[in-house]
Order: structure tokens, then C-alpha cells, then sequence
């Protein structure tokens, strides 16, 4: 009240309290003031009940709650405002009236009473007064002395109101004023204060306080506590918040639960300044430790725990994080390098996830575990719980992972797998598909197939039948033929039964005969003339001579019958020859003819043969050719070997070494005509013929079945009017010695009678007869007028033992062609009849003729023409000796392998070497080229049938070869194979065909193309022989390594007998070895071994040793050595070869193989 | 009217191919007279006709009648690379006999609608020989000569001819051969380059030419004796010395004129080479 009052005296104005004032600015007079105050009583009186009637009206006001809260308070009030009012009716506007107006202003203004609600009430107040006043003037029994009306009374009351109002209104303002400056000064210094803590605030200073005497202050202080409060809440928020997100931050990433949890542990103990930690993972209804922070395991075994073991387990099972304090000193130790000291507190916070346990952490601590500590640790819980259970699902995704991407790779495989099947069944179905195609076309074809082969049945039934009759036809012939023959046997047998049985009557008369004669001739008693005894000698040589015919006619028929008895023995060729000499001597002397008889150098010492009938052949000749020959003239025996085997058509003279016998007289000679025939038996032979050359002409067909038998034959050489020459040509060993009985059944009268009927033969359509030409000897005929040319060609032939037929004129010459079918011609081109090139066509023309092999012998310039015509060779007259002798000894060579000439011209060495072997054959001469120049000389020298060309030559192109020498005259054109490795152009092979149709390039089945047009161009007329097998290796027939010698070395004898015996079985012969000691031996011993089988595995001197050593001596520098290892291995092959060794077999030795191998190391 | 009795049809049949012969020029009547008479059946029975009398008169009447029937009385059924046993046999066993021939001439005689050709093109290309060859193709059905000049062939048989390709030893790849077009396969044309296609009838024409290699398959099954003895002359004649010879698998030139001539290269896929006497 005092410092209110201090200010409202500082504000009061002069006005309102001096009263004279007031009044004269209310205009309000003393008279005025009377005439109310005489009124005063009643007023007064008035006053109370204006208080309560005021009072229930200001109840209807809303700030009467506001002020009059206590009734205390209303009675005051109401005990002031009743003096109020009494002093209002007082009517004396004093000082003191005035400053209790103002008294009311202050309260007002201290209380806060609005004035509008004052003005009301006072205004209100008024009213009242004013109806009261009415009301009292109203009233008769008032006292009114100074009269007045109630306007006037009114009037006054109001200005005393009035001046109450202003009064209480101005003081109002003021104190309000005043309050509103003391507020505003209070306030300009809170908010000084105010700002100050504000800024303290903002830097973070809660603890300043402003004085908390106003309200603001206080509120202000309680606001600094609560941002206080709130701040250090946010702090610790913060904190919680930021090690939530640190720890999230490490939770991030595909970690695994281990992982979480080192980084949940590791971060935790950190961050709430942990010394130590542990953290159990709940696997499998155990607490298994996953995780540490600083912690050494006190008792290592018991690192799982079960649930509800300890207070870790305790934990799982409450489910709520604990804290431990006050820890016992030995409970925990926390320890570093540098020292311990036992932890005081310890957390243990279970890892829940939605109620699920996961999980237990342990903290431990030197300090203590504040609240927020725990608070943090329960904050991080979930995302801690999140975290591994993230960590599980993720572990159990990932296996679920790999089971699902194991599943997907299983499925994809039988995917695979699937489709695979699929793919076989697509492919099998196509097949099928392609299949029933196929057997559709098939179907087809089947059918025709079986329409042609009923067709063919029928057509074979038809041929059935045919062949059926035919072969009953056969049969019959056959049977006719078998009577026939068995009638001709019977006949023979008759004959021959007759023969021995007339031989018998015969030789009975003879005897006497011959005794008797014999005696005359002797004329003992000198009882005859000269004349009787020469009558008697010719009686006795006559009978001689029937005797000796029909010995011979007996000789005859049982060598016909097959039943000629001979017998081998080493005999000795010349006491043979002189015995069959002396024999015949005496006769030749009687004729007065020269007798002479030779044995040559090379006349061996033994032969083995029948000695009897060599000598009855010998003496049938000796006599013929004493026959035969006349006075003065010479008959002669030379006995030699013969080397010119080529003749011989009987095997045996072909094999083996062979003796000649030739008889030879200077006789009448034998014409061509008839040398056939005089061999003849006796059968066929025409009487005539006998007579002519008298009794033993039946001695020559003797001779020659007995050389047949002793495997020998006669050959005869004679011109007539010089003389003949017969030849017994024996081979060394005719048959084993001591050898009976050689029952010849081929011989005799089934011969004849077997010749000319095939047995078993039944038509056939398809089969070929292969019918063996049978070996025809040569035979030449000379078609030459000029007679001495003629002799001499016959003389060139008869040293050759070619028998040879003449022909003086075309006519004759093809005459003879067609009958005696010679095996060459020598064909003079100036014959009397017509031109032997005419002859030459006609006989190229005419089938059978066509295939006679003619030479020409002209002095005419015609070669070309000749050769063209088809004329095997060409000689001009005069013509050398050589020339002739050449070209008579291919007039003469057996018509079924004439040589044809064959140039290879190819500059590569090794290519011509292959070609010239696989070529060259026994009727086939190789001639080598290696340049255009080398080709031109040999095609002038010689005659060549075919030319194998390569076309690339050093001197030149081959095809400028063929323009050359086609263009020369002097060559004639051989056919020709192109033979070249060059790819040649159309026009390149247009060219070439002018010269050449055939070309061959050069690939690996060349060789076999090139041999078959060689032998094309070769044999063109020749049958081919069926399945040509590709030559690969040039092998010999059989036949020619025969009798060579092999030499076998090997350590197991075993082996050595049974290759031996293989080998032997084969015609070879051997030596058998058994060590690498005895083979040299043996090969220095036995001078003529061929090749050696060497064995390598041997004892003391192996297989390697002994070829060494045997190649290391010069003579055996070309000896065949094949070597025979059981080692198969590659090198072994190139060892064999190193040491010296020209092939390698490997054992077990394959025999055929063997023979291969060894047939081409045997060739010469 | 029914079908007559089986005598009767013959007759009718005969008819048939004499009015052809007649007509046409074309001579049937040596070939084998059953699988003629199921291919007339046959042909009658796809254009639904049940008198052989209708089909006289319709083949003397309209041309393109007797073309069509032509088909049906020629062609059989083929593919490329058919029997591929024999394409493997003939890489081993006859190309190298050609390659010893600076230049090769081959008769494909009743090459059809040309498969067999194209597959043997292929063959000679593969093993290099195809630049060196001239290629004679001829049959007697003109409309199946233009059909192989083409060179084009279904597209979904080009599966079973690849099938048939690998069989044979084929070195590259079959679509390498051909390229597809619409729903057909072309055959390309480096292939055809050597290839000439003309008409020939194995029955009445004679030889054009000589030969290295003739190929006359499944052709001569449906001839008589007689004529397939004229078809094996004028191969015979159109063969040079050491030519190759090939028949189809069921035919053989066994109890024929030429088995002593031809010696088998390879029995089994009757390939035979001219080497003995004429």
C-alpha cells in the first residue's frame, strides 16, 4: 500500500483534490449541498437497503464472482460502501471526502475491477437514487423546507455521482498508470533477467535462476529446470539413439550371427564402458557362447550352458534384463597388462524377439551401470534380437540357398537330362519316321524285286527242265561213251591177250626159223655155196628183223595197255651209249657209213633212269638214222647236257638238269609234212608211211611213249635231203630209284576216249568252261619265195630247236595259218602271189587268225605300215645277223607271254623305281627314262609297246616329247598313260588326249589304275584274269623260291623243326642252328644259304651279336637276315634294323606272313 | 461298273500301256509288268476312278492326264543321302579310283527328282572331286527333271535327309547345303553348277557318251529281263575301261551278261568296276 501510494501521490492532480475546484468544475453549489443535505435522514436511512438491493443486481454481473469470492470480504466491502453512501448524502465535498474517493479509484485499480463495470454499477446506483429521490419527494410526509422538486434533487445527485466517478475514474487511470510503469519497469527488469538466463540457457547453462519474486520468474525458472530437464533428457536420448544407430550400423551387411554378435559385444561393452563381456547364443535349447569382449575363459568347459543354469540361464527364463551390483570382490576379475581389479557391476540382458529368447549378454564393470546404461542395453535389445534373428534367417536362407540352388541344379540336370531323353525320342521318332519311309520305298521295291524273281523262277524251272533233258542226254551219251570205252578196253585187252598169244605162235615158228637160218649162215660144214649162204644170212637177218617187229608191236600194245613195266637205276649215260653202239656199229659199218659217238664235258657221270629202254630208244634211232642213211654218209651220237630248256613242254625237263641223246644222219631227211605225223600211233599212222620207212617204223612211236615214260621226250629236227637229227632228252632223274612199276593209267586207250568228252559237265547258263589252254609248242612258219633266205631262217630255227613249216606264197602261207596254227609267222612283205602287207590284214582280219603274232622281213621301206597293220616286229633286208636271231627268238617264244616293252619316263628315282616294280612281270620288259632326252634315244632304239609319261621332266614338258616323236618317223607311237601329279586343265587334257585318252594322276590308288591300263594296252586281247587283287609287295609264285636254302637259328630246337618242316613242306631247303656259334659256322660251312631266320632271344651270343657279326663279313654284306623277336615294342623293330637285319618278324611267328616276308628278300 | 475279274483287268491294264505307247511314244511294256499294274492301280485309286476304260480314254484325251499318270507310273519314293551305308561305301572305295582322273564324267541314269544327284554333288564336293566332274542327270519324266533342276525340297523332309547326311559321313553341316525359302529348301546352287538335267528314256535311247562312274539305282527293278539286259548293254557301252558301276542295294548284275566283266568293288553296296574283257 505504501509504494502504491508513494506513486499516486507522485500523480495525483491539484484537481481532484481541492474541493473548491471540484465544485466549480461540477458546477455543483454550497446552495445545492444544502438543499441534499436536508434530505440527509432519509437518505441515510435508504442506504442499507440500496446495498442489498445493489448487491443481488451485481450478483446478475459476471465479475462479482471475480472480487467477492469470501463473504468476509462482501462484508467488508459492503460495511465500506455503506459509509460511502452515507457520506455521499452527507453533501460536504471535503478534502477528506475527496481522498476517500480516491481511495476507492486505487483499490479499484489495485483490485483490477474494470471500470465499465464500476460506471455500470455506478450508473446503476444512480438510477436507484434517482427513483428513490422521486419516490421520497413523492412522499407527503417528507420534509422538504427548501422545496424542492425531484428533477432539482436529482440533478445534484448526480453531480455528486459524477464527481465520485471522475475522481475514482482519474485516480483509476493513474494508479493504473503507475502500475502499468511499476509493471513495465518490473517487467523491462524480468526481462532483462529473463534474457540473460535465456542466453545462459542457450549455451547450455541451466543453472541459472532469475530471483523468483514475480511470477514470470518463477515461471521462468521452472521453465529453465524443465529445458533443463528436457536437455539432459535429450542427452541421454541421444546418446541411447546414437549408440542405437552405431550399433545398427555395425549390425548392417550380410553378417552372420557370430559376426553379430563379436560386433554386438565388442560395441556394447564399449559404449556403456564395459570392461568385459560375454555373449550366449540359445541354440537348441543350450546357451552356447558365441561371443567376448576382454574375456578369459575361467573354466573352459563349461562354455554351453542350459537354460535356467546361472543367472545367465536365470535370464533366459525371466526374460528381463538385470543388473547386479555390490559384486563380491572375487566374482570378477577385470583385468589388463598393467594390472585388475574386480568388476563391481555386472548386466545381464536376454536377447528377446517377440518373446523369444535368443540370446544372453553379460557386461561387466570396475564402475557402475547407470540407468541409461541399462536403459541403452534394453533400447538395443530388439534391434540386437532383430539382428541375430536376421543373422539366423539369413543362415537359414543361405541354406536354405544352396538346398534350393542344390534342388534347382539336381532339377536342371534332369532337366537336361529330360530333354536328352526327349531329343533320343524326337530323334528315334524321326528315325522311326524315316524308317517306315524307308520301308515304304523298300515295300515297293520288294515287291518288284518279287514280281522279277517269280519271273525268274519261272524262267530258271524252264532252264531246270532243259538242263534236266540235257543232262539225260549226257547220260546217255556218257553211258554210250563208258560202253564204248570199256568196249575199246575190252578190245584192247583182246588185242593185247591176241598180240602175246600170236607173239607166242609167232615167235615158236621164228625160232626154228632163226636157228635153222642161224646154222645154214654158218655153214659149219661148208656144205652151202657162197650164194646159199648169203640166201641164208638174209633168211636170218629177215627173221631177225620180224622178230624184232613183232617185239616191238608187243612192246607197243602193253605200253598202250598202260602195262609197260619200267624200272629206274643210276646209270651211267656212257657205258648206256656204248653199249647201244657196239650194238648198231656193225650195221653202220656194213652200210659203209661213218659212225661216230661224242660225250660232251658236261656228260655227267650217273643218270636215273630206266637204262633198257633208253637203250631201245637209243637203238631204234641209231637204227632209223642207219636206215636212212646212205653210202658215205655219217650217223652219230653226241651225248650232252642241254641247257636250252624253253622246248620242253614235260615239267620234269623243265625242272630238273637234262641229258640229251642226239642222233643224228646225214640222210634223206624228213619233210615238214610228215615229221608230225611220224610220231603218230600206229593206230592213226597210214600204212604208207610205214612202208616207206620200212619195219621199225613203229619204232619211233615206241620211242616216244617211252620217253614220255622215262619223263623225257624225242624231238626232231630234219630237212629233207640234208639229213635229221633225233634228240632223247632225259631228264637226271626220271623217278626214285628202285621204283617198280609205273602204272601210267593216264595212258592207253582211256586217253583217247577221255579226251574229248567233259565229264560231269552239265550245261549252265552263268558258269564259265574254264578250259586250260593246253601249252602248244612253237611252231614258225616262214612265209619267204626267196628259197635261200628260207634255208636260212629254217637253219637259224633248227639250232634253235623250233620246229618250223615253209611257205613260198601268200596262198600256201595262209593255208597253212589256218591248219597248222604256227605260233609266230616271219612274213616277207615281196611275196610272188600278192603283198605280204595284204596277207598281213587278212590275217589280222580273220578271227582265227587274228591273234598270230607276225614279223615282218622285207627289203621294202614299210615299217610304219606295218606296225600300223599290226605286225609284232620288223626287220629289213639286208638284215644282220643279231637282228635276225632276235627277232626269230620272239617268232619262236611261246605265244602266251610275248614280251612287251614298256618305257617309264619319270625323273623322280623313287617313283620310277616303284613303277618299274610294280610293272614288270616275266612278259613284261621295263625300260627306265629320266629325261625327254634319255626317252627320245631309248624309242629310237627299241620298239616299245606302251609308254608310262610323266609330264614333268627335267629337260622338258612330257607332252613336248609326245609332239616330238609323233612327228618322227623313225618311232613308232607306242600307247601311251600319262602319268603326272599335275592338275591339268580342260585344254591341257584336250591336248593331251590327241596323243594319249589314258591319263593317270598321280594319287595313292594311282599305281593300282596305272598297272591295270599298262596291262590294258598289253593284253588286249588276252583274258584278264578274275579279281585282279592289288599287287602291294612284288611276290613270286611258289615256284620260284623253291630249293633255295634257309639257314633257321633259334635256341629252342623246337621251334627249329617245326618251322623247318613248314618250310621244307614248301620245297625249301634248311639248316637248322641253335646257337648264334653254330649258325655262323654252318653259314661259313654251307656256302649256299640263302637267307637266315635269326632268332633273337639266344644264350651266350643272343640275335643282335651274331647279325652284327655276320653283316660285318663282306661275303654276307647282301645276305637276307629276318629277325624273329617275341618283343613287340616299337624300337625293337628299329634295333633288329640297326644291327643289321633286313626285316623283323614278331613270334609267335604268323607262317603266311613269314612266307610273304621271306619270298621278297628271295627275290633276285 | 464293278471292278472285273482279274484276267479281264489285266487285259484292260495292257490296254493301257499300249494306248500310252501308242499315244505317247512311251514304252512300258517291257517294264515289270506287276509293280506296273499296282502303280496304274494305284493311280486310279487316288483319282478315284474304278474303270481302267475311263483312264484310256482320259490319257488319250488330255496330255496333262497322262503327265500326271506319268508320275505315278515313274517316280518312287527317294531321299538325299538314301541308304547312306552306300555314300559311306563310295567315299572309301571309289573316290580315290576318280581322283586318279584329271577329269571324271558320271551318269546318274533315272535320277528321279534329282535327291540322289544332289547328295552325290555334295559327296564329290567334300572330298574335292566335284570341280573335276561333269554331271549327266537324266529320266524320263520331264516334269520330274524340271522338279530336280529346281533343287527344291520340302522343308520338313530336309530333317530326315540330315539324319541320313551324318550316317553317310557327311565332313560339314547339311543346312550348309541348302537355304530355306517359304516352306521350302533350296538346294545351293555352287551344287548345281556341274549338274545337267535332261530327258533320257534307258528304253528306246542309246549311249551319249562315256563315262567314268554311272549310277543307275533302283531303276532296273522295275524292268523286265529283256529290258534291263538293254539297260545293262547301253551302260555297259557307256562305260570306259576301269569305270565304276553303281546299282541300287537290292539289284545285282549277278547271272547277267556283265558279271564276268565287272568285278565288285564292294559286293555289299553293289559298286563294280569295268575290268575284264569286252
Amino acid at each position: 500500500m505504501e509504494e502504491s501510494s508513494k506513486y499516486d501521490q507522485a500523480t495525483t492532480t491539484y484537481l481532484l483534490l481541492e474541493p473548491e475546484l471540484v465544485k466549480s468544475k461540477f458546477d455543483i453549489t454550497n446552495a445545492e449541498l444544502e438543499a441534499l443535505r436536508t434530505f440527509k435522514e432519509y437518505f441515510h436511512e435508504e442506504v442499507v437497503p440500496f446495498i442489498e438491493d445493489f448487491y443481488a443486481w451485481m450478483q446478475n454481473l459476471p465479475e462479482f464472482g471475480m472480487f467477492f469470492t469470501s463473504s468476509a470480504t462482501l462484508d467488508h466491502v459492503k460495511a465500506k460502501q455503506i459509509k460511502y453512501w452515507q457520506e455521499v448524502f452527507s453533501a460536504e465535498i471535503t478534502p477528506g471526502y475527496l481522498k476517500n474517493r480516491e481511495n476507492i479509484g486505487l483499490v479499484h485499480a489495485r483490485i483490477g475491477l474494470p471500470l465499465h463495470s464500476y460506471c455500470i454499477s455506478m450508473n446503476h446506483s444512480a438510477e436507484w437514487w434517482k427513483n428513490k429521490a422521486i419516490a421520497l419527494l413523492k412522499d407527503p410526509n417528507t420534509k422538504n423546507p427548501k422545496k424542492v422538486d425531484a428533477a432539482y434533487l436529482n440533478r445534484v445527485i448526480n453531480k455528486l455521482i459524477q464527481i465520485d466517478m471522475t475522481v475514482v475514474t482519474e485516480t483509476y487511470h493513474k494508479s493504473t498508470q503507475n502500475q502499468l510503469i511499476k509493471t513495465l519497469d518490473d517487467t523491462k527488469q524480468i526481462v532483462d533477467d529473463v534474457t540473460k538466463v535465456a542466453a545462459a540457457v542457450v549455451n547450455g547453462d541451466y543453472s541459472t535462476r532469475l530471483s523468483d519474486s514475480q511470477e514470470l520468474s518463477r515461471a521462468i525458472n521452472k521453465m529453465i529446470e524443465a529445458l533443463s530437464n528436457a536437455d539432459t533428457e535429450n542427452k541421454r536420448d541421444a546418446w541411447i539413439k546414437n549408440g542405437q544407430a552405431e550399433l545398427a550400423e555395425k549390425l548392417r551387411g550380410d553378417l552372420d550371427v557370430a559376426q553379430i554378435s563379436a560386433n554386438v559385444i565388442n560395441f556394447l561393452a564399449v559404449y556403456i564402458e564395459a570392461q568385459v563381456g560375454t555373449f550366449y547364443l540359445l541354440e537348441d535349447n543350450k546357451l552356447h557362447l558365441i561371443g567376448s569382449y576382454a574375456y578369459r575363459h575361467r573354466r573352459s568347459d563349461t562354455v554351453d550352458l542350459n537354460i535356467g543354469e546361472g543367472l545367465i540361464g536365470q535370464a533366459v527364463l525371466e526374460k528381463q534384463v538385470m543388473i547386479v551390483d555390490n559384486l563380491p570382490e572375487d566374482y570378477l576379475t577385470i583385468s589388463s597388462s598393467l594390472g585388475e581389479s574386480s568388476a563391481k557391476s555386472i548386466i545381464i540382458a536376454p536377447i528377446v524377439f517377440e518373446d523369444r529368447v535368443m540370446g544372453v549378454l553379460e557386461l561387466g564393470t570396475m564402475t557402475e551401470f547407470k540407468e541409461i546404461h541399462l536403459k541403452f542395453v534394453e533400447t538395443v535389445n530388439e534391434s540386437i534380437a532383430v539382428a541375430l534373428m536376421s543373422g539366423n534367417n539369413r543362415a537359414k536362407m543361405k541354406e536354405l540357398l544352396d538346398d534350393s540352388r542344390k534342388k534347382s541344379d539336381a532339377l536342371e540336370e534332369q532337366q537336361q537330362e529330360l530333354e536328352k531323353i526327349n531329343k533320343n525320342l524326337q530323334e528315334q521318332a524321326d528315325e522311326i519316321r524315316a524308317s517306315e519311309e524307308e520301308l515304304k520305298a523298300q515295300s515297293e521295291e520288294l515287291q518288284a524285286i518279287n514280281e522279277e524273281l517269280e519271273e525268274k523262277t519261272q524262267a530258271l524251272e524252264n532252264q531246270k527242265r532243259d538242263i534236266e533233258e540235257k543232262n539225260k542226254t549226257l547220260e546217255h551219251s556218257k553211258k554210250m561213251v563208258q560202253e564204248k570205252a570199256e568196249a575199246l578196253q575190252k578190245s584192247t585187252k583182246y588185242k593185247s591177250e591176241f598180240l602175246s598169244n600170236m607173239s607166242h605162235e609167232l615167235r615158236t615158228p621164228l625160232n626154228s626159223l632163226l636157228i635153222l637160218a642161224q646154222s645154214l649162215a654158218d655153214n659149219e660144214d661148208n656144205s652151202l655155196s657162197k650164194e646159199q649162204v648169203e640166201k641164208a644170212q638174209v633168211i636170218y637177218s629177215s627173221g631177225q628183223d620180224l622178230l624184232n617187229l613183232i617185239n616191238d608191236i608187243l612192246d607197243l600194245s602193253k605200253v598202250e595197255a598202260g602195262k609197260l613195266q619200267v624200272e629206274f637205276g643210276a646209270i651211267s649215260p656212257k657205258m648206256l651209249g656204248d653199249t647201244v653202239c657196239d650194238r648198231v656199229r656193225p650195221l653202220a659199218e656194213a652200210k659203209n657209213l661213218n659212225f661216230e659217238v661224242v660225250y660232251a664235258d658236261d656228260c655227267p657221270d650217273i643218270i636215273v633212269t630206266d637204262g633198257r629202254r633208253v637203250e631201245q630208244v637209243l637203238k631204234n634211232l641209231l637204227s632209223n638214222a642207219i636206215k636212212f642213211t646212205d653210202d658215205k654218209g655219217t650217223v652219230s651220237l653226241k651225248v650232252s647236257m642241254e641247257q636250252d630248256k624253253s622246248k620242253f613242254t614235260t615239267p620234269k625237263l623243265a625242272e630238273e638238269r637234262v641229258l640229251s641223246f642226239a642222233v643224228s644222219d646225214t640222210g634223206i631227211g624228213i619233210s615238214d609234212a610228215d615229221q608230225k605225223e611220224i610220231f603218230e600211233a600206229f593206230q592213226q599212222a597210214d600204212g604208207s608211211t610205214n612202208r616207206n620207212y620200212g619195219g621199225t617204223g613203229l619204232g619211233l612211236t615206241i620211242s616216244r611213249q617211252l620217253a614220255q615214260l622215262l619223263s623225257g621226250e624225242i624231238h626232231l629236227h630234219s630237212e629233207l635231203g640234208k639229213g635229221s637229227t633225233f634228240t632223247l632228252y632225259l631228264p637226271m632223274s626220271s623217278g626214285k630209284e628202285g621204283e617198280a612199276t609205273v602204272e601210267l593209267s593216264n595212258y592207253g586207250a582211256t586217253q583217247a576216249a577221255a579226251s574229248s568228252i567233259p565229264s560231269e559237265q552239265f550245261v549252265h547258263e552263268a558258269t564259265k568252261v574254264n578250259s586250260k589252254e593246253s601249252a602248244v609248242e612253237p611252231l614258225v612258219l616262214i612265209i619267204e619265195d626267196d628259197e635261200n633266205f628260207r634255208d636260212i631262217l629254217i637253219t637259224c630255227l633248227n639250232e634253235r630247236r623250233v620246229p618250223c613249216i615253209t611257205a613260198a606264197t601268200a596262198a600256201e602261207g595262209m593255208q597253212l595259218i589256218k591248219t597248222k596254227k604256227p605260233t609266230g609267222v616271219i612274213l616277207d612283205v615281196g611275196l610272188p602271189d600278192r603283198n605280204g602287207l595284204d596277207l598281213l590284214d587278212e590275217i589280222r582280219m580273220n578271227p582265227s587268225t587274228q591273234n598270230v603274232p607276225v614279223h615282218i622281213v622285207t627289203g621294202y621301206d614299210v615299217k610304219e605300215k606295218s606296225m600300223e597293220k599290226g605286225a609284232v616286229g620288223y626287220v629289213s633286208k639286208p638284215v644282220k645277223k643279231d637282228e635276225l636271231i632276235a627277232m626269230l627268238d620272239k617268232a619262236s617264244s611261246a605265244i602266251s607271254e610275248p614280251i612287251k616293252e614298256v618305257l617309264i619316263v619319270e625323273d623322280d628315282n623313287h617313283q620310277l623305281k616303284s613303277i618299274e616294280k610294280l610293272i614288270a612281270s616275266d612278259s613284261i620288259n621295263v625300260t627306265c627314262a629320266q629325261s625327254v632326252a634319255q626317252a627320245e634315244q631309248v624309242l629310237h632304239e627299241k620298239r616299245i609297246h606302251c609308254m608310262v609319261l610323266d609330264l614333268g621332266l627335267p629337260d622338258g614338258n612330257g607332252k613336248g616329247l609326245l609332239e616330238k616323236i609323233s612327228k618322227d618317223k623313225d618311232v613308232v607311237l607306242p600307247a601311251i598313260i600319262v602319268h603326272t601329279a599335275k592338275s591339268l586343265t580342260e585344254e591341257e587334257e584336250k591336248e593331251l588326249a590327241e596323243y594319249s585318252p589314258t591319263i593317270v594322276v598321280k594319287t595313292a590308288d594311282a599305281p593300282q589304275r596305272l598297272l591295270d591300263e599298262v596291262n590294258l594296252f598289253l593284253h588286249k586281247i588276252s583274258e584278264e584274269p578274275n579279281g585282279t587283287s592289288p599287287i602291294k609287295r612284288k611276290t613270286l609264285s611258289n615256284n620260284e623260291i623253291e630249293g633255295r636254302k634257309i639257314l633257321l637259328v633259334d635256341d629252342d630246337m623246337r621251334n627249329n623243326i617245326a618251322l623247318g618242316s613248314y618250310l621244307r613242306e614248301h620245297g625249301l631247303k634248311t639248316v637248322t642252328a641253335d646257337n648264334g656259334e653254330l649258325a655262323i659256322e654252318y653259314l661259313e660251312k654251307e656256302k649256299d644259304i640263302d637267307l637266315v631266320l635269326m632268332d633273337i632271344m639266344m644264350p651266350v651270343k643272343d640275335g643282335y651279336e651274331t647279325i652284327a657279326y655276320i653283316r660285318k663279313q663282306k661275303q654276307y654284306k647282301d645276305l637276307p637276315i629276318i629277325a624273329l623277336t617275341a618283343k613287340a615294342m616299337s624300337d625293337e623293330r628299329q634295333k633288329c634294323i640297326n644291327v643289321g637285319a633286313n626285316d623283323y618278324l614278331t613270334k609267335p611267328v604268323d607262317l603266311e606272313k613269314l612266307f610273304d616276308v621271306m619270298k621278297v628278300w628271295l627275290y633276285k | 461298273m464293278s471292278t472285273p475279274d482279274h484276267d479281264v483287268e489285266y487285259v484292260y491294264y495292257d490296254l493301257i500301256i499300249d494306248a500310252i505307247k501308242i499315244r505317247y511314244g512311251y514304252d512300258f511294256t517291257m517294264y515289270a509288268k506287276s509293280s506296273l499294274r499296282r502303280r496304274i492301280r494305284d493311280f486310279m485309286h487316288d483319282k478315284n476312278i474304278d474303270d481302267p476304260l475311263d483312264v484310256i480314254k482320259d490319257l488319250i484325251a488330255d496330255e496333262a492326264y497322262f503327265v500326271d499318270m506319268l508320275g505315278f507310273l515313274t517316280v518312287s519314293v527317294t531321299e538325299m543321302f538314301r541308304d547312306p551305308d552306300f555314300f559311306r561305301c563310295f567315299r572309301s572305295v571309289v573316290i580315290p579310283i576318280l581322283k586318279t582322273y584329271p577329269s571324271v564324267r558320271i551318269w546318274h541314269a533315272g535320277c528321279a527328282t534329282g535327291e540322289e544327284v544332289y547328295s552325290m554333288a555334295i559327296l564329290l564336293q567334300e572330298e574335292g572331286v566335284l570341280d573335276r566332274s561333269k554331271i549327266y542327270a537324266t529320266d524320263i519324266n520331264i516334269s520330274a527333271i524340271d522338279h530336280a533342276k529346281q533343287g527344291i525340297y520340302n522343308l520338313d523332309k530336309m530333317q530326315v535327309f540330315a539324319k541320313n547326311y551324318l550316317k553317310a559321313e557327311g565332313k560339314a553341316e547339311f543346312s550348309d547345303y541348302y537355304h530355306a525359302k517359304y516352306n521350302g529348301a533350296v538346294i545351293d546352287s555352287s551344287l548345281k553348277n556341274n549338274i545337267t538335267f535332261a530327258q533320257h528314256n534307258l528304253v528306246t535311247d542309246g549311249s551319249f557318251s562315256d563315262f567314268n562312274l554311272i549310277l543307275c539305282r533302283n531303276v532296273m527293278i522295275y524292268f523286265n529281263k529283256d529290258l534291263q539286259t538293254r539297260v545293262l548293254q547301253l551302260i555297259n557301252e557307256s562305260l570306259i575301261h576301269y569305270g565304276v558301276l553303281c546299282v541300287g542295294k537290292k539289284e545285282t548284275i549277278s547271272a547277267t551278261f556283265l558279271e564276268s566283266i565287272y568285278k565288285p568293288l564292294d559286293s555289299k553296296s553293289k559298286i563294280y568296276q569295268k575290268s575284264g574283257k569286252q
